[in-house]
C-alpha cells in the first residue's frame, strides 16, 4: 500500500465509463463492420462502404450503452462502499444487479427482475473468475515459506514475506 | 414408361427385357380390399423399411455437428458450474478468506482503542488492482507442524488516520479456522500498534508439540 494513493472512489465512475465505453466501441465496430459488410449490395467497393458506414452509425452508440452500464454500475458500487464501509466481492455482485433493474425500469417490474438476475449473475462470474485466478495463482507457489511470528507483535510486520 | 419404350430395342437383345416390362407394368402399389364387408380396408405397409434414407455421409455430419454443439454446451455449464463453485465458497463459507475478512473487521471496527486512534466510520479493503478495486484481500495459507494456518492483511481507514490489519488463523481439529492473533498497526510516523487478540498461548499449547513460542512481550 502506498500513501499516496488517493481514493479511488468517486474517480472510479469516470474512469469505468470511459473504460466501458472503449470496450462498448470496440467491439461494436468490430461486430457491425461485419455486420454492414454482409448486408452491403454487391461489389467490393460497396461493401467496405456498406461497413464503413453501419461502423460509424452504430458504434458509438453501443459505446454509449456500455458507457452508461458502467457507470451507473460504478457509482452504484461506490455508493455500496460508502454504506457498508466495506469493499468485497458482495459490492459488484449487488450493484450488477442493481445497475440491471434500473436501467430496464421503463420495461416494467418482469423486465427489471430477469435483467437485475442477468446483471448479478454476470458480475458473480467475473467476480469468481478474479477469486479463480488468485486461487490458482496461489496454488502455483505452492512450497510456501513458513512464516515467523513476530516475536514483538506489530515490530515485523513490513518484512513480512510476500502475500498472494 | 416412355423412357422404357425408348430403349427396349436394345434391351430385347439381352434377354432381361421382358423382366423389366413385366416389373414397370406391375410398379403401382395396389391395395385390395381382403374382406368383402367393409369396402375399404387398410393398404399393408412395409413397416421395417426406415423412411431415413438420407446418404450416410449426410448422417455422419449431422451426429457430429449435435455431438459437438453438445460438448461445446457441457462445456460452457461446466465452466460456469465451477466459477459458481468457486464464488460460493468464497461468500458463504464461514472458512473462506472473505468471511475472515469480513470477521476480523467487525473485531477491529468494534475496538475501543482502534476506534479512537481511526475516527469513528472505520472502512475496510484489500488491495488495489489496476482497476481500482480493492476488494481482493492478500492472504497466504501455509503449514506449520502439519496444520494449516493462514496469514492475512487488510487495510482499514477511519476520518483522522488508516492503519495495517495483521490476522494469522489456524485450523483446529475439526477444519475450522480460530483466530491466533489480530492486530492493527497505524499507518503513520508512530506505527503504533493495538493488539486486539492474541490467543498463541491457548492455541500453541494445545497441540502440545509445538514449537516454543517466542516470548509475548505485549507493547
Amino acid at each position: 500500500m502506498d500513501e499516496y494513493t488517493r481514493e479511488p472512489c468517486p474517480w472510479r465512475i469516470l474512469d469505468d465509463s470511459g473504460g466501458a465505453f472503449i470496450m462498448g466501441a470496440i467491439g461494436g465496430g468490430i461486430f457491425h463492420s461485419i455486420k454492414g459488410f454482409r448486408n452491403a449490395p454487391v461489389g467490393f467497393s460497396r461493401k467496405m462502404l456498406g461497413s464503413l458506414a453501419a461502423v460509424k452509425e452504430r458504434s458509438p452508440v453501443i459505446g454509449g450503452n456500455f458507457a452508461v452500464w458502467g457507470g451507473m454500475f460504478s457509482t452504484i458500487d461506490c455508493s455500496l462502499v460508502y454504506l457498508r464501509q466495506k469493499e468485497d466481492p458482495w459490492n459488484s455482485i449487488m450493484s450488477g444487479a442493481l445497475t440491471g433493474g434500473i436501467l430496464a425500469a421503463r420495461n416494467g417490474v418482469p423486465a427489471m427482475a430477469g435483467s437485475a438476475l442477468v446483471g448479478g449473475i454476470l458480475l458473480a462470474l467475473i467476480e469468481g473468475i478474479g477469486i479463480m485466478f488468485t486461487r490458482l495463482t496461489a496454488e502455483q507457489f505452492k512450497p510456501q515459506p513458513i512464516f515467523e511470528d513476530p516475536s514483538v507483535l506489530g515490530q515485523n510486520q513490513t518484512q513480512n514475506p510476500s502475500f498472494q | 414408361m416412355t423412357i422404357i419404350s425408348k430403349l427396349l430395342p436394345t434391351l430385347r437383345t439381352s434377354g432381361i427385357a421382358p423382366a423389366i416390362i413385366q416389373t414397370s407394368k406391375f410398379s403401382l402399389p395396389r391395395s385390395f380390399s381382403s374382406q368383402k364387408e367393409s369396402g375399404l380396408t387398410k393398404s399393408q405397409e412395409r413397416t421395417d423399411v426406415s423412411k431415413d434414407v438420407r446418404p450416410l455421409g449426410e448422417k455422419i455430419k449431422d451426429t457430429t455437428k449435435t455431438v459437438s454443439y453438445t460438448g461445446v454446451i457441457l462445456a460452457g455449464i461446466g465452466v460456469t458450474g465451477v466459477i459458481f463453485y468457486y464464488v460460493f465458497r468464497e461468500l458463504f463459507s464461514s472458512n473462506s478468506p472473505n468471511s475472515i475478512y469480513s470477521a476480523a473487521l467487525e473485531k477491529c471496527k468494534n475496538d475501543p482503542r482502534v476506534e479512537d486512534a481511526l475516527g469513528a466510520p472505520i472502512k475496510g479493503y484489500g488491495e488495489e488492482t489496476t482497476r481500482r478495486r480493492r476488494t481482493h484481500v492478500s492472504h497466504a495459507i501455509y503449514l506449520r507442524d502439519g496444520i494449516q494456518h493462514m496469514r492475512m492483511r487488510f487495510y482499514i481507514k477511519g476520518i483522522r488516520n488508516k492503519g495495517v490489519v495483521e490476522v494469522d488463523m489456524k485450523q483446529n481439529e475439526y477444519g475450522n479456522y480460530i483466530c491466533r492473533y489480530l492486530l492493527v498497526q497505524l499507518d503513520d510516523y508512530t506505527g503504533k500498534t493495538f493488539i486486539i487478540e492474541d490467543n498463541r498461548a491457548e492455541l500453541d499449547a494445545k497441540t502440545g508439540a509445538g514449537s516454543p513460542f517466542p516470548t509475548l512481550t505485549l507493547t
